[in-house]
């Protein structure tokens, strides 16, 4: 029989390859030690102004696995493999319960470095460019349902929907979900040609900012049935209370000025977790330093929290590890789980902030965190939106520590 | 593994050699210069410069809409939402940008098509067009994702995060020097989609699942993943879309077992195969004039291990075109 508690989706495992990286004990040491700093990429070809991404150290980046199916893979997949066994050994579940384990990733460019180093050597023969989930589900063993989001920047905001959907739905107790990027030739050409790759750094809500700036890695996160992890005596880290989407419908690239959706999406988010803007006590914003973006951001934000949104500190992720893009939400879930693990919001790095970005950014030192909320906010392409909300888990939550 | 079912409503296809839905059963034709013609499907302005995809997709998600009557025009744009798969659409692009940074530079670029690097969006024009802000969700899972587009909208109206949801499937052709055999798929499906508890099951009922059988254990492994995916009693009717990968011909073998009791088809798949032909299967079996009710499964399977099925209750109809809205030819 089913109860609410079953309903409830908590977080119970965290594996994370990063800039600053490998494994959540480096991530966040890497956070509260200010982030990765940009390095050249290393692909041939590579023409164009900025060429610079957030970029694994290239020793952490594992040899394997190299193939799926005749697949020859690039890094995303293998970041992934690495992520997610970091994952499934910190949830401590046993083996038997990998085969019902569906995985659910939000991938963008894919296996995208693979193509693009093969077309530098005269290869053209075309692969599926999305493999990352399902070489995931076989290296884990699983036998159930396999999903991957092509959602662009939002995609691992829509999986951690997804995946809290299925768990509320009742067609899981848990789910591994996350989010990989490699790197990519033809996305950073896209962005230096559209004006939106800074040449500096990724620097967020800066009024200096030009653009935005990729990096590498994979995020991902076990969930789980809030009555499967205490029964099993798992120790969640944090619950994913509340989700919600929204589209601009406006236009293919530029965020609606208004931020009409973005605003629905976050006001959605708080109301499926029973929660109001009182008890948000950090925001992990999109925040990509394109310049509207964080100018359209900032004033939704505003109409989040009225009078109080110079007193909710924001924690701008990206000016430490780069642009995800498909893996952000999966980052931002993370940092989300590990602010409210250990009750503070590492300082943002030091910006020169935009006075149209009228939002608390903590630089000088890590701040308390003062309520028992996280939001998140990630957009796309296409204007497609998602907000999430991590909070705290209650004592009754807790199972036998692990 | 099973999520909630849907209703569908309205149909639309844009396929080389297909007029209507009811065609869509028929073997694919290839994609010769000039089958689409853009003029006729999209008139108006603001088409020309997108991509080949978009256009079909538009076009496919006009029929659906207009299949449909006035349902969508009746749905509030926050319950309006869309889930699209694709496979290999924006590769022949993806190439074509790519080599020009590598001869030229990224500054020489089309502004207007760099955009289409990020695969959501071909499903973005879509959200424009019909004025959808519920969602819109871009899957791209190999030969699998459009069975999984169901699916997700599915999950997604159960979770009450739209009414309404445009499900559909496009693919473009690979360029010479990417495809290694003839038969990329081109063209788009879109189906009109509600809730099954409360929408309008004009054409039938959708129900689907999926699971995963890992490549390299895939003779070993195919009873403990379709002996459950497939149920107690699987429909009498079994169409699978299957490529000679092992995945391919373990799905083959385990289903020949179910010869006698069941009638299967395997419609092959050839090897860089994208995602339109399942979905396009089950609009096709969809639209097929019927004066009886009948049950009927469509199951895809990649070479990667992603495995679908979608179960139908087809519903008793009269052809498309003579029970609501017209479905024009493209």
């Amino acid at each position: 029989m089913k109860t609410s508690d079953d309903r409830r989706v908590v977080i119970t495992g965290l594996g994370a390859v990063s800039c600053v990286g490998t494994g959540v004990t480096a991530y966040w040491d890497g956070l509260l030690a200010g982030g990765g700093e940009p390095a050249d990429v290393p692909l041939p070809h590579l023409n164009m102004r900025t060429k610079k991404m957030y970029l694994v150290d290239r020793d952490e980046v594992p040899a394997e696995p190299s193939r799926h199916a005749g697949v020859e893979l690039g890094s995303s997949p293998r970041l992934a493999v690495a992520a997610a066994e970091q994952a499934l050994a910190d949830a401590g579940l046993e083996d038997r319960a990998r085969p019902a384990l569906p995985v659910v990733l939000g991938v963008e460019l894919g296996n995208a470095d693979m193509q693009e180093t093969q077309r530098s050597a005269g290869r053209t023969a075309w692969t599926t460019p999305a493999p990352a989930a399902a070489v995931v589900a076989a290296r884990i063993g699983s036998r159930a349902a396999v999903t991957s989001v092509g959602n662009a920047c939002s995609a691992s905001g829509y999986a951690l929907t997804i995946a809290s959907d299925m768990i509320r739905a009742g067609e899981a107790t848990a789910v591994l979900v996350g989010g990989a990027e490699g790197v990519t030739r033809a996305g950073m050409g896209a962005f230096n040609r559209l004006g939106a790759a800074d040449p500096v750094r990724c620097r967020p809500f800066d009024r200096n900012r030009a653009g935005t700036m990729f990096g590498d890695g994979s995020a991902m996160i076990v969930l789980e049935a809030a009555g499967h992890a205490r029964r099993r005596g798992a120790e969640p880290y944090a619950e994913l209370a509340g989700a919600a989407w929204s589209c601009d419908a406006y236009h293919q690239t530029a965020p609606d000025p208004s931020g009409d959706q973005i605003v629905r999406a976050m006001t959605d988010a708080l109301a499926d977790a029973g929660l109001g803007g009182s008890d948000v006590g950090c925001v992990i914003p999109h925040g990509t330093g394109t310049p509207l973006n964080d100018v359209v951001e900032s004033r939704a934000l505003h109409r989040m929290f009225g009078g109080s949104t110079r007193e909710v500190p924001l924690f701008s992720l990206k000016a430490m590890i780069g642009h995800t893009t498909g893996a952000a939400g999966a980052f931002a879930c993370l940092t989300a789980t590990l602010v409210l693990r250990h009750r503070r919001i590492p300082a943002n790095i030091p910006i020169d902030q935009d006075p149209e970005c009228d939002v608390w950014l903590p630089q000088e030192h890590p701040v308390p965190l003062g309520a028992p909320a996280v939001l998140i906010n990630t957009y796309a392409f296409g204007g497609n939106n998602t907000s999430l909300v991590v909070r705290d888990v209650t004592r009754k939550d807790a199972g036998e520590p692990r | 593994m099973s999520t909630g079912g849907l209703a569908v409503a309205g149909l639309g296809i844009v396929a080389p050699g297909v007029c209507r839905p009811d065609d869509a059963l028929a073997p694919a034709d290839e994609a010769v210069p000039g089958w689409f013609q853009a003029g006729s499907a999209l008139p108006g302005r603001g088409y020309r410069r997108l991509p080949d995809a978009c256009k079909y997709l538009l076009a496919a998600s006009r029929l659906a809409v207009g299949d449909a009557g006035d349902r969508l025009s009746r749905t509030a744009r926050e319950h309006r939402a869309a889930v699209v798969a694709i496979n290999n659409t924006g590769a022949a692009l993806m190439e074509e940008l790519d080599r020009t940074i590598m001869r030229d530079g990224a500054a020489e670029m089309s502004p207007s098509s760099s955009p289409y690097i990020a695969m959501s969006c071909f499903a973005s024009r879509l959200s424009v067009e019909h004025g959808i802000t519920g969602f819109s969700l871009t899957v791209n899972s190999p030969v699998t994702a459009g069975l999984e587009a169901l699916q997700l909208a599915a999950r997604a109206v159960a979770a009450d995060r739209a009414r309404t949801v445009l499900v559909g499937a496009v693919e473009e052709a690979l360029s010479p020097s990417q495809a290694t055999a003839p038969g990329s798929e081109a063209g788009a499906v879109v189906l009109y989609c509600e809730s099954a508890a409360g929408g309008r099951a004009r054409y039938g009922t959708c129900r689907v699942r999926s699971a995963f059988l890992d490549p390299a254990a895939a003779a070993s492994g195919a009873a403990a993943v379709f002996a459950p995916l497939l149920g107690d009693a699987p429909p009498c009717r079994i169409d699978a879309v299957l490529d000679d990968s092992a995945v391919g011909t373990a799905a083959a073998r385990w289903l020949d077992q179910l010869t006698g009791e069941h009638d299967v088809v395997i419609v092959p798949a050839p090897a860089q195969a994208g995602c339109l032909t399942p979905l396009r299967r089950v609009l096709g079996l969809l639209a097929q004039e019927r004066g009886a009710p009948a049950r009927h499964l469509v199951l895809a399977a990649s070479a990667q291990g992603t495995v679908t099925c979608a179960e139908l209750t087809l519903a008793p109809h009269r052809a498309v075109g003579t029970g609501g809205a017209e479905a024009p030819s493209v």
